[in-house]
């Protein structure tokens, strides 16, 4: 398989290192000539191509034979660049796969409806993680406050617990309490009867004070002493 | 009208003036300020700071009410990404792209985009004027390749009026370096040039 890597900047450097030890044939195209120096001997020690020139040239990408790749990665600094770049592999040479990475976010859409097979975008990745977040602070204030007389508490489920194994309905929860999530590995399930609780766990619960504090008085009674 | 420029370099600045000058709407983007500011204070239409290639900046320029938009910005590939932007994701009937390569001209026209390419066209006319026998030339008239070539009036012509000329279709005279169109009944004198129209034989555009 053979594929061609647009641009050489970190993004582009490190994917051909990492891909480089795969059975892949890889040509790199960075524009910038003092990058180019700089890569140089690391990329031909591991058999990569490396070609001086503009990803969006007709000519450098034949010099880079593009008529036999594959698959064309292209990861500039500059959407503009990386979406014709994808468009003339694919619309031109007939590359089968086109991967694009976008650095506005705005643009995955526009990429995609633009014919660029595959779109990445870390910014959205990075954002999307801290959107979790804050979702989670969101939550934690609102684990302090009491809305009505409801109030939204969090509990840990220790590693010694007899709750541990059992299934929702069988935790005789107090009246008055629901759970409302438990999380595990970091995601979140919405729980009902037959949910298993694992020890570990994160149990959200919503009751009120009353029926709040018997659960966490059921919960601490089934903590096995060390 | 209602014409979205993107770029506002030499091409870009004097189109938008003129247009702006025949009464038109124009907007126009540029993600420097000062080229903007170059416009003067000849041009009335609006001017807007930001990247043509971003959603949110076209929206702002309108562009969902634009009938034109002439990509003219001084990077080949911000035109083209503007430009297919306009074109298919906010549908506006009319869309230019400027490239300076002609090589990415002939693979994008054929992918449905409406091209002009200031190399070809200056390289075109320089050859031209460099050489004296190049007695041949083709225009891009609405997308359509017409050719053009330039005879001299031979003998046997010489003296008799443009309708009498049968086989050959004379669209104009060149006479003392200035070109009039053939009427019926131009004479024809010594030392004319004529016009005369071809159809390609490759019939054009390979769309």
């Amino acid at each position: 398989m053979m594929t061609i890597i647009v641009g050489g900047g970190k993004v582009g450097y490190y994917l051909a290192k990492t891909l480089a030890p795969e059975k892949h044939r890889l040509v790199l195209i960075e524009e910038d000539a003092d990058m180019c120096q700089k890569i140089a001997g690391e990329l031909s020690d591991l058999g990569i191509t490396l070609i001086h020139g503009d990803g969006t040239n007709m000519s450098d990408l034949r010099e880079a034979e593009i008529e036999d790749a594959d698959i064309l990665i292209a990861v500039t600094g500059h959407d503009q660049n990386n979406l014709v770049a994808c468009q003339l592999a694919k619309k031109y040479f007939g590359v089968s796969r086109t991967i694009a990475r976008v650095n506005n976010p705005k643009n995955i859409n526009v990429f995609r409806s633009l014919g660029v097979d595959s779109v990445v975008s870390s910014t959205a990745y990075i954002a999307d993680i801290i959107e979790h977040e804050v979702d989670w602070a969101r939550i934690n204030r609102m684990l302090s406050q009491k809305v009505g007389n409801l109030r939204i508490q969090e509990f840990q489920m220790s590693t010694h617990t007899h709750a541990a194994g059992k299934q929702v309905y069988q935790l005789n929860l107090p009246i008055g309490v629901i759970l409302v999530s438990l999380i595990r590995d970091k995601k979140a399930i919405v729980p009902n009867g037959q949910t298993q609780v694992q020890a570990g766990d994160t149990i959200i619960a919503m009751g009120n004070e009353e029926s709040i504090g018997q659960l966490r008085a059921y919960l601490e009674a089934a903590e096995i002493e060390a | 009208m209602y014409f979205i420029i993107a770029g506002c370099m030499k091409i870009g600045a004097t189109l938008a003036l003129q247009l702006s000058q025949e009464d038109h709407d124009v907007v126009v983007i540029d993600s420097d300020p000062k080229n903007l500011e170059a416009l003067g204070t000849g041009f009335n239409g609006v001017t807007i700071t930001g990247m043509p290639i971003d959603e949110d900046v076209l929206r702002s320029a309108g562009i969902e009410r634009a009938d034109a938009m002439a990509a003219v910005t001084r990077d080949d590939n911000i035109n083209l990404m503007a430009a297919e932007v306009a074109q298919q994701l906010f549908h506006v009937p009319k869309v230019i792209t400027r490239l300076y390569s002609p090589e990415q001209e002939i693979v994008f026209r054929r992918m449905g985009m409406t091209t002009v390419c200031p190399t070809s066209l200056a390289v075109a006319r320089i050859k031209e004027m460099l050489l004296p026998e190049q007695k041949t030339v083709t225009l891009t008239l609405a997308g359509a390749d017409v050719r053009f070539h330039v005879a001299d009036a031979n003998r046997r012509i010489v003296g008799k009026k443009v309708g009498d000329v049968k086989n050959t279709r004379i669209f104009g005279i060149v006479r003392n370096g200035a070109f009039s169109f053939a009427e019926p009944d131009s004479p024809i004198e010594a030392g004319d040039l004529l016009v005369i129209p071809e159809i390609p034989e490759d019939g054009g555009d390979e769309a």
